[in-house]
């Protein structure tokens, strides 16, 4: 793989940041790891960096249960914005979750294009990125 | 409660007032009748003495009103049990809706735990294959805090079972005053808040202890995690038509109702806030249900910066 790739990860778990971001680094398709503690905040970058047209990272890991904005609200939030266009990044949804609950939540939106469970395997890892970025 | 006690008391008179309509009746009819007309009382006494169903009639007061006495006294025992019954009801069917929603995030926040402990263990081990202590140590740390959260995560969802309170205890009389300031000396808070008293129209709130003790230190320790100043507490306590009405006023840092309104009394609502505290989302949750399940209400007035204002109603059951 030639490309380098920028991530994102909005997680208000600092625990699972932290081994996330510790096994992308060990990878050399990771170009930088971008951790927010708060939904909002990723969105808000997002967003900013849509209306200068700024680079958008390649992948976008997604908790869905956070305080405030939960991971869907994001995704509705960022659908909004999008009105349409396409969203350049990819998005994962990284939870603990396995509820139907959730699931079918994820089933509804475009955005998100896979729904993983924590921790981030190594082999899941590796996997997607071929399978998205190959 | 002096109203409904009085109830098999208003029985008893309405059925004497209807049983001396009998004799009454009998008397009047006698004159009409048998004494063509005469009112004089020694026609009067003549009938009673030559007819002894007088005597039977005679007692229909007593008779009726004893009856209703008894149909009194088991209307307000079936009332009062009725009452029981739809209180036991309604906190039975929020109990269920309540493990629905409890079972969804107990079972997410112990996952997040055990992942966040398997990710510190997965990366234990790979750090060790590479001898980076330093690394290690870091990682440790981090898990004997996973650790500590996890204990106080679990502690949080045993605060639920206060629920189970309700069907377990009985109601007393409690002097409201006296069992704020032992709820804050027990909960080592007296010194943290400054509690006062405005308008106080009663004293006396009959509810359960564990009911009143789960309210009122929900409440009063959000107002000590939410706040920028010394936080102070006012109540008032005022009588209304039916009922008793509770303000609690503080000083903390307020609630953006237009962005959150009512759903800081739902469950697992959390609310981002500078302080950054920590919480699973239930108290106000607990103490609305609490406070329902005593046919009250609760609702909540705030402006970020300007403190909160919660309304308590609770009517007079019994």
């Amino acid at each position: 793989m030639n490309q380098k790739l920028d991530f994102f990860i909005v997680d208000d778990s600092d625990v699972n940041n932290y081994y996330t971001e510790d096994l992308l680094n060990e990878f050399d398709f990771t170009n930088s790891v971008t951790t927010f503690l708060k939904a909002k905040e990723g969105l808000n970058e997002l967003i900013k960096r849509l209306n200068e047209n700024a680079r958008l990272p390649d992948v976008i890991f997604l908790d869905i249960r956070m305080p405030e904005m939960d991971g869907f609200e994001f995704i509705e939030e960022l659908e909004n914005e999008l009105d349409d266009q396409d969203f350049g990044a990819k998005v994962f949804i990284l939870t603990s979750s396995k509820h139907r609950r959730d699931v079918e939540a994820f089933e509804k939106q475009y955005i998100a294009c896979e729904f993983l469970n924590k921790p981030l395997e190594r082999e899941d890892l590796q996997r997607m990125i071929t399978k998205h970025f190959n | 409660m002096r109203n409904a006690k009085n109830i098999p008391l208003k029985f008893l008179l309405l059925g004497f007032a209807f049983g001396m309509l009998f004799p009454l009746t009998g008397i009047v009819a006698d004159c009409f009748i048998f004494n063509k007309l005469s009112f004089t009382w020694a026609d009067i006494s003549g009938q009673i003495a030559n007819n002894p169903i007088h005597y039977i009639i005679f007692m229909a007061p007593l008779i009726l009103g004893g009856t209703f006495y008894a149909i009194g006294w088991f209307a307000f025992n079936e009332s009062r049990l009725n009452l029981k019954l739809t209180r036991t009801n309604t906190v039975m069917k929020e109990t269920n809706e309540l493990l629905d929603t409890f079972n969804y995030h107990v079972s997410h926040d112990l996952k997040t735990i055990l992942n966040n402990q398997l990710a510190l263990a997965k990366m234990s081990q790979k750090y060790l294959a590479r001898k980076d202590t330093d690394k290690l140590e870091e990682i440790v740390e981090k898990m004997i805090g996973v650790g500590e959260n996890g204990l106080a995560t679990v502690a949080h969802f045993l605060v639920m079972s206060k629920e189970g309170y309700l069907s377990d205890s009985e109601s007393a009389e409690l002097q409201f005053r006296e069992e704020i300031y032992r709820i804050l000396i027990e909960s080592g808070c007296e010194d943290r808040i400054k509690v006062s008293f405005g308008k106080t129209d009663f004293e006396k709130l009959t509810i359960q202890p564990k009911v009143f003790e789960s309210i009122f230190v929900n409440l009063l320790t959000n107002t000590i995690k939410y706040n920028n100043n010394k936080p102070e507490v006012t109540f008032e306590l005022i009588k209304v038509n039916g009922g008793k009405h509770i303000i609690y006023r503080d000083n903390g840092i307020g609630i953006d109702m237009d962005k959150y309104g009512d759903k800081v009394f739902e469950p697992f609502q959390r609310i981002q806030n500078e302080q950054n505290q920590e919480g699973t989302g239930v108290g106000l949750f607990i103490v609305r249900k609490l406070v329902q399940a005593y046919s009250g209400k609760i609702s909540l007035e705030s402006k970020l910066g300007e403190g909160v204002k919660f309304d308590i109603y609770f009517p007079d059951l019994y």
